[in-house]
């Protein structure tokens, strides 16, 4: 007697057999009982197989994930300073040297004798309003370009403003962001 | 109310993120499972589906629904832990003859014990044991078919093997699980009457 095939064992278990297959093979079943027995075993085991249990991730799985798609909307307002820490020193820099040359610009201010720093404040407030005066009379200058009658010493404040804003620029790119590891 | 699959993508891409969580908890089970049957290591399985996750959401507005979205996800999960193995020195896709004549004449050799309680929880334990000492290029083609139900079409979409290739690995792999049955029953003596 010819027995099934592993295969045709397979699909009547699959339940992927043609029709007239399957009559075929149901009837040589009815003779066969070492075919019966290998088929009852086949189903078992792919019901055991199938039924057998799931491995569970860790409980946290879903808030990781979220966590990692939803980032923006979990960061708090400290997390925002540190990584815009330098940005904000940069605007600190500014904000001090726009009170500072409004400060030392007061001729009542005291007797003191006006710093190197508060001069080259004062130039290049002048600078700019200079500049003012030029586009009103619908002349336009080019930043960095020093007017005619300017001092050289606002050129100097002028390239060190510029200076100094990459700089700043750099180092909070390339220094605050990459060294500070604050998560919050 | 149970949403499907589509519902919430849809949700997810209207903007509410969270829900994308609903998508976790219905396929990390079965993600995990594939993973851990590829990857055999916990720590490595939780962090590819994790990964999985992460780039199913981030590939969202890219899927065409030509596929179910769970054909699709485990696609990634499939990808991700075979990038894992690879890494590892690991071949999946190592080629095996696809000449299946040999097994399919033959009924499978190994007289079956007589009185197997398959009922028993030592037999369910037995199965299971020999699902996960299958050999890699089986394990994940016969966990699909296995525990995610997938049909052959599906499997070759999740894995990007051919359909002859997927039949011949899914096939030996079933005569190695049977082998190694039979085997355990015959050692133990457990799970017959």
């Amino acid at each position: 007697m010819n027995h099934l095939t592993t295969n045709e064992v397979f699909q009547l278990v699959d339940e992927t057999l043609a029709n007239g297959a399957r009559t075929k093979i149901l009837a040589h079943l009815e003779v066969c009982s070492q075919c019966r027995q290998e088929v009852e075993f086949q189903r078992k085991l792919l019901r055991a197989a199938k039924s057998a249990p799931l491995v569970r991730p860790s409980a946290d799985l879903r808030a990781r994930v979220l966590n990692a798609v939803t980032p923006l909307s979990k960061k708090s307002l400290l997390s925002r300073i540190v990584n815009n820490l330098g940005s904000i020193l940069a605007m600190g820099i500014v904000l001090t040297i726009v009170w500072y040359a409004g400060s030392t610009t007061n001729p009542s201010a005291g007797s003191q004798q006006p710093s190197i720093l508060s001069e080259a404040v004062k130039t290049y407030v002048d600078y700019y309003a200079r500049a003012r005066d030029f586009i009103s009379k619908k002349q336009v200058q080019l930043v960095g370009e020093a007017p005619k009658n300017t001092s050289p010493q606002s050129d100097n404040v002028l390239y060190l403003t510029f200076v100094s804003i990459i700089i700043l620029v750099a180092v909070d790119r390339f220094v605050v962001r990459r060294f500070m590891r604050i998560r919050v | 109310m149970h949403k499907n699959d589509g519902a919430i993508v849809q949700e997810v891409l209207a903007g509410n993120k969270r829900a994308f969580g609903d998508l976790v908890d219905r396929h990390k089970d079965k993600a995990m499972t594939l993973a851990m049957r590829m990857l055999r290591n916990r720590e490595d399985a939780e962090e590819a589906i994790q990964d999985a996750f992460v780039r199913a959401f981030n590939a969202l507005t890219r899927f065409e629904w030509k596929s179910s979205f769970s054909t699709w996800f485990y696609r990634i999960v499939y990808n991700v832990c075979a990038t894992q193995l690879s890494r590892r020195g690991e071949d999946l896709h190592i080629a095996i003859d696809t000449r299946e004549d040999e097994e399919a004449l033959a009924l499978p050799s190994g007289e079956l014990p007589p009185d197997i309680r398959y009922e028993s929880i030592e037999f369910e334990q037995i199965v299971l044991k020999e699902i996960e000492k299958l050999p890699l290029p089986y394990s994940a083609v016969c966990t699909l078919f296995f525990v995610h139900d997938m049909s052959y079409d599906q499997i070759v979409e999740v894995t990007g093997m051919p359909l002859g290739t997927v039949k011949v690995r899914l096939f030996r792999g079933r005569i190695m699980l049977r082998e190694g049955v039979v085997k355990q029953l015959g050692e133990t003596k457990v799970g017959v009457a």
